[in-house]
């Protein structure tokens, strides 16, 4: 899921040397954890539905960028709007063939929306094969800038820290600064009586999970560079975004961006102590224990 | 007659709003009290605190002598007080007659409930309790297939089954037909002989019916209290209800 | 006995002896391979029962439940591994299981000594699970995380252990699992898996048809209702949380042993979100309903993927998705229902009856609208 740390060439500098790169590299993990959070917890804090094709979206998102990339000669420039739109019109016929009928059950939709998933990999299996594509990353981005003493820092690595700070402000002034935010605000809090107002929350919710799945197609155009795309690329980064929900909590944007700030570093940091797999049980404990304290989050909505 | 129920100077806030701002109230074993008041004056709210859905800010509650402030849902519940919601809250998967056992006093805990079969005297209050809210002839039927009223009778039966010492009941008629309103303040006034009750509602025809001591909340207090007559007169109570042409009956 | 009967209603009896009859039969004549096939679904069907007694009837949507099924197969696993590979020596000619060998350990681990005996480790396939739920419980259902918290917090814990047990490859045999260790796939053996299924089938509708199972179901109705009427909600939840466990390891260990292959699969997502549909397909709520939706599901994977296997995946996808949408009671929720007389809002019962009626009188109009219009009213 995340390259581990080079720790050959770490174990010469001091210490503390090691733990600043880590944080470093942190940044980059949690710039990811938030692109690829952020369609979700719109999803799921406006409709209330956990979409579980997300993962599978985020690959068909790095698939597109594998076609534009590799078979239409665009960069990873265009690739994330045409991954945007293509997800997001992926989203728009899930919306309307499954979703539309079981906003009331949210636990029936993590099934049908697996089921979405399912069909989703056998489908790109079909069209695609099996084996792995290789997105590259635009050479204007090759290379790396110094960064605190002789720390290398990839420039895309800077680039997906941008662009994660974009989508959020994108976000934000869509939910929070808009007409139609105001629209989705109000469908959120008291969806009766918002379409007693006149307002068509049909149209908001379907509107909302197609920003939302284009988010996690930006999220694949914007990863296939770093990851190998396969169709089963998707399913750790749905793991992951879940898990920033719940531990962020749902309803304000700056939950999904604490969560993926505590998660993104400590996987990091702990993965770099111990490795990968014990990194992410510490931070699934720690997760565990920290619901205890805040049930729905640290910015959910809390019981009084 | 024991004071039952002691509210002292309860405070509660919420997202910076002070719902209740030192209600002060005291029941009587036995008496049947009616809570009135515009909306936003606190009713549910003063509910939620006693009834442990939510903390206090501040303030005490005080139940059968002890000081139950800040207990939760189950404990209150424990304690003998029952409340019904303004939503009625059913098992809709379950029929008529099941929701009413169910609720039947005792066998609470997980290892009390899994050996217990009632017995034959429990079955014949459990009809007794149908024929009370008027729903004996649907005992079979899945509570999803109740209309609205039924539904709220059927939480009524459902609280008078669990033997509470304390009802609250949250606005009982809300969606009722005038008739459904009748039925339900005869089945209040049987009820208010074996237990006490505490009934907040808006309809002041219903209340007429019902009549009791009545106690009105405004902005999260306590601005007037007495029998029907002392209350419909009192100036304070006429200014908010009436003093900018608002009507009182739902 | 008599009083044990006396918990089943009188079809559901001739059913059951007639199931059980062809069961109890089947390995006399049948094909060694299908026995063996029908040996496993009987495991899984075990595990069906246990996801259905959190999930239909108390609510509790767990997708990580394959968590101690995999439990109880890995310690069973282990035990007959390590006793088989002292006996049997592997083409590394050592004592050791094979996978230790190849991942470098030179002798049995300290903590793994124990599990020589069967005994030991079938206790210990219980215990773990049992203290394990009981913790999980104790942090979820105490705060009362429910829905899709719960679901997804499970989901994550069971990939975290699937991920756990490749990574620990020295001890737990990781990605090729745990292989070879002489099964038990006796006619016998058979017995006692369609033995244990039938006291599974017993104690779970002792537990649900009370006053126990009422509550259970009050809970998965209302749950707000349930903790203000003096439940102790949580308390309840943790109860079958952690019976479910036992049972869905108990399968496990029958499983291991009948089967005689066990990788991390058998403990990841993938079995648990398969466990669900089993339950959903077959009708959750019900009892038999888990055990005929396995039998059926699993049956057609093994005819659909001996053709080809994107068929396969293609049907299980599109059969989450219709099964939820359709068919939410599952075929012996819907038979039940049809039985009883309700039901007649379902989309599946309205396609039927719009299907009759286009060859029939006038159709009635509006029922397709109608299961939009109480979605929307009901949020």
């Amino acid at each position: 899921m995340r390259t581990r740390c080079n720790t050959a060439t770490d174990l010469v500098p001091m210490l503390n040397d090691a733990i600043i790169s880590q944080v470093m590299n942190g940044f980059s993990i949690v710039a990811i954890l938030l692109i690829v959070s952020l369609g979700l917890a719109i999803i799921f804090g406006v409709a209330g539905v956990i979409n579980m094709a997300h993962g599978e979206f985020i690959m068909i998102g790095a698939y597109t960028a594998a076609v534009v990339q590799n078979f239409l000669g665009g960069n990873t420039f265009i690739s994330i709007p045409v991954a945007f739109v293509v997800v997001a019109a992926v989203g728009v016929l899930v919306e309307r063939t499954v979703i539309r009928f079981l906003y009331d059950r949210p636990l029936e939709t993590l099934l049908a929306t697996w089921g979405v998933g399912i069909v989703c990999q056998v489908l790109i299996k079909l069209i695609f094969g099996p084996e792995l594509y290789y997105v590259g990353a635009p050479k204007v981005l090759d290379g790396a800038f110094q960064v605190i003493g002789n720390l290398p820092f990839s420039y895309y690595r800077l680039f997906l820290i941008l662009v994660s700070i974009a989508l959020l402000l994108i976000t934000y002034i869509l939910l929070y600064r808009t007409d139609f935010g105001l629209k989705v605000r109000a469908v959120r809090r008291n969806r009766s009586i918002t379409g007693c107002l006149g307002i068509d929350t049909a149209r908001v919710d379907l509107v909302i999970f197609a920003f939302g799945s284009g988010l996690a197609g930006i999220a694949g155009a914007i990863v296939a560079p770093i990851k190998t795309v396969s169709p089963t690329m998707g399913f750790p980064y749905a793991v992951d975004a879940f898990m920033v929900l719940i531990l962020g909590g749902v309803g304000k944007l700056v939950g999904v961006f604490a969560g993926s700030v505590v998660i993104g570093e400590s996987e990091t940091v702990l993965s770099f102590i111990y490795n990968n797999v014990i990194g992410q049980m510490l931070v699934f404990i720690t997760i565990v224990v920290l619901i205890r304290i805040w049930p729905r989050g640290l910015f959910g909505y809390q019981e009084r | 007659m024991a004071s039952i129920l002691q509210v002292q100077e309860l405070v509660c806030k919420v997202s910076g709003y002070t719902i209740l701002n030192g209600l002060n109230l005291t029941l009587e074993e036995g008496e049947m009290r009616v809570v009135l008041g515009p909306n936003g004056a606190g009713k549910t709210t003063m509910i939620d605190m006693i009834s442990g859905r939510y903390k206090p800010f501040s303030g005490k509650i005080i139940f059968g002598g002890k000081d139950i402030t800040g207990y939760p849902s189950h404990k209150t519940s424990g304690m003998g007080i029952g409340r019904k919601f303004q939503v009625p809250n059913i098992y809709v998967s379950l029929t008529v007659y099941e929701n009413v056992m169910i609720c039947s006093e005792g066998y609470r805990s997980v290892f009390g409930s899994l050996f217990h079969r009632p017995s034959a005297k429990d079955e014949q209050n459990f009809v007794e309790i149908l024929d009370l809210i008027g729903l004996a002839d649907k005992a079979q039927d899945e509570a999803g297939t109740l209309s609205h009223g039924e539904r709220q009778w059927l939480e009524i039966g459902m609280l008078v089954s669990s033997n509470p010492k304390l009802l609250l009941l949250d606005e009982p008629t809300t969606g009722m037909t005038v008739a459904g309103k009748a039925k339900t303040a005869e089945l209040i006034k049987k009820i208010a002989k074996k237990h006490t009750l505490l009934v907040v509602e808006h309809d002041m025809h219903f209340i007429r019916q019902i009549a009791s001591k009545i106690t009105v909340l405004h902005q999260g207090r306590v601005i007037a209290e007495g029998a029907m007559h002392e209350v419909e007169n009192d100036p304070k109570v006429k200014e908010i209800y009436l003093g900018k042409g608002a009507i009182s009956n739902a | 006995m008599k009083q044990v009967l006396a918990f089943f209603p009188r079809s559901g009896l001739i059913v059951g002896a007639v199931i059980l009859a062809f069961l109890v039969t089947y390995p006399f004549y049948g094909a060694e391979f299908r026995v063996s096939m029908l040996g496993m679904f009987l495991c899984f069907a075990i595990f069906a029962m246990s996801v259905d007694l959190i999930w239909g009837f108390t609510g509790i949507l767990s997708l990580g439940q394959a968590v101690y099924f995999g439990m109880g197969a890995y310690f069973v696993a282990l035990s007959l591994k390590i006793s088989y590979a002292t006996v049997n020596a592997t083409r590394y000619g050592g004592t050791l299981p094979d996978f230790m060998e190849w991942n470098g350990l030179t002798e049995l681990p300290q903590f793994m000594e124990p599990l020589k005996n069967i005994y030991f480790a079938c206790a210990m396939g219980l215990l773990f699970p049992l203290v394990f739920s009981f913790i999980f419980g104790f942090f979820t259902f105490k705060r009362h995380i429910y829905g899709v918290y719960c679901a997804v917090i499970t989901l994550a814990e069971a990939l975290i252990l699937e991920q756990g047990i490749v990574e620990f490859q020295a001890y737990t045999g990781g990605f090729n699992g745990i292989t070879e260790y002489g099964h038990f796939a006796t006619t016998g053996f058979f017995m006692v898996i369609l033995a244990i299924t039938v006291g599974v089938v017993i104690l779970v509708r002792m537990l649900t048809y009370s006053r126990f199972g009422t509550i259970l179901k009050s809970i998965r109705d209302n749950e707000m209702r349930a903790e203000f009427m003096g439940f102790e909600v949580a308390n309840y939840k943790m109860f079958v949380f952690c019976v479910s466990s036992i049972i869905a390891a108990v399968a496990g260990g029958l499983y291991a042993a009948w089967v005689g292959i066990v990788s991390f699969l058998d403990a990841g997502p993938g079995l648990s979100l398969e466990s669900v549909i089993w339950v959903a397909v077959g009708g959750r709520g019900t009892i038999i309903g888990p055990v005929i939706g396995t039998l059926l599901v699993k049956g057609a994977e093994f005819f659909l993927s001996e053709k080809l296997q994107w068929i396969w995946q293609l049907f299980m996808g599109a059969l989450f998705i219709l099964v939820v949408m359709i068919a939410p009671d599952g075929i012996v929720g819907s038979i039940a229902n049809r039985l009883k007389g309700k039901g007649t809002d379902t989309p599946i019962y309205k396609a039927l009856q719009s299907f009759k009626n286009m060859f029939g009188s006038r159709a009635v109009a509006g029922s397709s609208d109608k299961s939009t219009s109480s979605a929307s009213d009901k949020r």
